[in-house]
């Protein structure tokens, strides 16, 4: 529909810092043609919401490896809620056990890419799936 | 589907091993014969278990001496479940333990810290204060069990100390390892994000990347060497049985570098240490025989046994060459080993057992003295009890069944084997040169290089495995559909948080109730004392586990006592003004 590149955020919320993960993908999605911007680590959900509104982006990428996926996604969703982000496409990436990904789900996001998970599936998915509610 | 599954049939008769290289990337022929061997002289270049280069281990006997120390990695969500935990694994025949912290605790903030929100008891066990530490070692004997405490609260030395005290174990019979965390710059900086694991290291990594201002980096790192020598100092004439400074090889393994890189970044660190601390004129023979290493132990048998023999060699070479060091026991490299964690997967978890016996076995194989092995729901959580036991089981076997802990470097004398050990040396002495050129491991760091590298290399790692030039079981071969998969119930899904939210209530309240005044007479004598470099931090630690102070209060006073802000998060103001 749109000739315009597919604008990620990018970044790590709460404590941990492993982000070999992030940065893999990262790559790949600048790879693939889109504009990245990458927060980086030690991020709070309030700083990631405000930043995508600043940079307009289509897409908001999490990634998780401490455990705290569950608390922290919920702060995300509040923000995305408070600030009207409702139409932009959320995905998380990490160690997140199988039964968690119905519960992230739950709470707004679109797709859970657990470690393990083809870089080229990842991006096939975002660019597929932008724009799904953005006009 | 008849007819595709005769193909398959076929096609799996045919087939070839096809890698032609090392799992880190070394090439490797066919078939090793004695002419690979005929340039190496035995007792210069390899030499028997016990003697100098230690290629074959550092002791004579090796585990006919002394089996390994089976040390499962430990952190549950509350102090209180981490001593269930550790006293159930005791009962199963675990001989020695390792307790991890979780991330707040890491960090060194509190548990109420508005950051930790989310973080408490994840992936690793809290500890707020010294009653935490004393809970977690509720009826472990401190003279009987081997403690290794790595990227801990500064509370834990302390606390330990002031444990002993109240056990009436003489500090002279304390068995603990890596309680100090030397302040020089290690790769894994980069990797973290910086913050946390630069903090631990005494580096404030924010000076270095916001402001570029090397300057105040060193002087910060001045004031915290001089703190690292002073309770050195304190451990080499006091305490007779403790290891207290552990340089970690394993982090930088786990970005997906190679397995020369892994040992010869963390030695260049090591090396860079030596030099500050044989600058304040200690002596080399006394220091190195205080450190130890801990490392990663991959899938790739040979290659990761051939990188622990070839270890040793280059340790005690360099240590000769660098520092003089005279002392036979301080050539030995003594070393823990955890299996990777990186190549635990999610799909197919139950045959991460297998990969993790594999490991263990390289770090057997290759004569480490301590082991940790992964459970096999490490790509996911914090072990259950179920994954830890096996864990611990695939020790026991190893120990006392597969006949691996009988002789002493039973691949010795392998063609294979003795040839790759020269090429990785050669690999691992580049690599070291290299470094040295930069001027050490903390500019290698802060001029970017360490980090390209380990880019390069994840990049690499993933490409090949999204090309399947690289295979992995379960993942980008063999796979089976998500939902025909195991569901393993994750450590955090048993865990009931009640019991997390009650422990940071009773946090909050133990704050309120104890002596305001006491607590902030003793931050205030630390803050000064590590202001001043007085040469006994460690007392005023002391005093300050006695009054009731916190890991962020004791972990904050210290920041400020060097010139950084109070809190590392910057968002709390010091208390007590």
């Amino acid at each position: 529909m749109d000739k315009r590149k597919i604008r990620v955020l990018l970044g790590k919320i709460g404590l941990d810092g492993h982000d070999r993960g992030i940065r893999m993908i990262a790559t790949w999605l600048s790879k693939g043609g889109m504009e990245v911007v990458y927060m980086g680590t030690h991020q709070t959900a309030e700083r990631m919401a405000r930043t995508a509104i600043d940079e307009d982006v289509d897409v908001i990428g999490l990634s998780f490896q401490g455990a705290d996926h569950v608390p922290l996604i919920r702060m995300m969703a509040d923000q995305i809620k408070r600030n009207n982000l409702e139409d932009r496409l959320l995905v998380v990436g990490g160690n997140i056990p199988r039964r968690d990904i119905e519960v992230l789900k739950q709470m707004g996001v679109d797709e859970v890419f657990p470690s393990g998970t083809a870089m080229s599936k990842c991006v096939a998915y975002v660019r597929e799936n932008a724009f799904k509610r953005r006009n | 589907m008849v007819g595709q599954m005769k193909e398959q049939i076929k096609g799996g008769y045919f087939e070839k091993a096809e890698r032609q290289e090392t799992w880190s990337g070394i090439p490797v022929k066919p078939l090793y014969t004695p002419d690979d061997v005929k340039s190496i002289k035995y007792p210069e270049q390899v030499g028997d278990p016990g003697q100098y280069p230690f290629t074959r281990g550092i002791y004579k006997d090796m585990y006919r001496g002394r089996l390994w120390s089976r040390r499962q990695i430990t952190g549950c969500s509350t102090p209180k479940l981490t001593n269930e935990r550790l006293r159930y694994l005791i009962s199963q025949g675990e001989s020695a333990i390792n307790v991890i912290c979780d991330q707040p605790t890491q960090i060194q903030i509190d548990s109420d810290h508005p950051w930790a929100e989310g973080s408490v008891g994840r992936a690793g066990t809290p500890i707020n204060t010294m009653q935490d530490v004393w809970t977690i070692m509720d009826g472990i004997r401190l003279d009987k069990t081997s403690t290794m405490l790595t990227a801990h609260s500064p509370l834990t030395l302390p606390s330990y100390m002031l444990l002993a005290d109240k056990q009436g174990v003489p500090y002279s019979e304390l068995r603990v390892s890596g309680v100090i965390t030397p302040p020089t710059v290690s790769a894994p900086v980069c990797l973290y994000g910086g913050r946390e694991s630069a903090d631990q290291q005494g580096i404030p990594w924010s000076t270095v990347v916001t402001q570029g201002n090397n300057e105040r980096l060193f002087d910060v790192q001045q004031k915290r060497m001089k703190e690292f020598a002073d309770k050195l100092e304190f451990i080499i004439k006091n305490c007779d049985k403790m290891y207290p400074a552990n340089f970690n090889g394993y982090i930088i393994r786990e970005v997906g570098v190679g397995a020369a890189e892994e040992v010869a970044w963390e030695f260049a660190r090591a090396f860079e240490s030596f030099d500050m601390l044989t600058k304040r004129g200690m002596d080399i023979n006394l220091v190195a025989q205080k450190v130890s290493f801990t490392f990663s132990a991959m899938i790739d048998i040979f290659e990761e046994a051939v990188k622990f023999r070839t270890a040793r060699r280059v340790w005690a070479r360099n240590l000769k060459k660098k520092f003089g060091v005279t002392d036979p026991r301080a050539l030995w490299l003594k070393f823990h080993v955890n299996t990777a964690g990186v190549m635990m997967e999610r799909q197919q978890p139950i045959i991460n057992i297998i990969r993790a016996a594999y490991g263990a076995l390289a770090a057997v194989l290759g004569g480490t003295q301590s082991l940790q092995v992964a459970g096999y729901d490490e790509a996911i959580a914090i072990p259950t009890e179920e994954a830890a036991t096996i864990a611990l089981r695939t020790q026991q076997i190893l120990a006392y069944e597969s006949g691996v802990a009988t002789v002493a470097d039973p691949l010795g004398g392998s063609y294979y084997v003795e040839s790759l050990t020269e090429k990785m040396d050669e690999k691992m002495q580049k690599i070291i040169d290299t470094i040295d050129a930069m001027g050490g491991m903390t500019k290698a760091v802060i001029s970017g290089y360490i980090d390209r590298e380990m880019e390069k290399a994840w990049l690499k790692y993933q490409q090949e495995l999204e090309e399947k030039k690289r295979i992995v079981v379960g993942v980008n071969e063999f796979a089976i559909p998500e939902e025909e998969d195991a569901d393993v119930e994750a450590y955090h899904h048993q865990v009931d948080f009640d019991l997390v939210h009650r422990y940071i209530e009773d946090l909050k309240e133990f704050k309120r109730t104890r002596s305001r005044t006491k607590v902030k007479k003793a931050l205030e004598n630390l803050r000064r004392a590590v202001e001043t470099s007085d040469p006994e931090i460690l007392r005023f630690e002391m005093e300050c586990c006695k009054a009731g102070c916190t890991t962020g209060e004791v972990g904050g006073a210290k920041r400020i006592g060097v010139g950084l802000p109070y809190d590392p998060m910057g968002i709390l103001e010091y208390p007590f003004d």
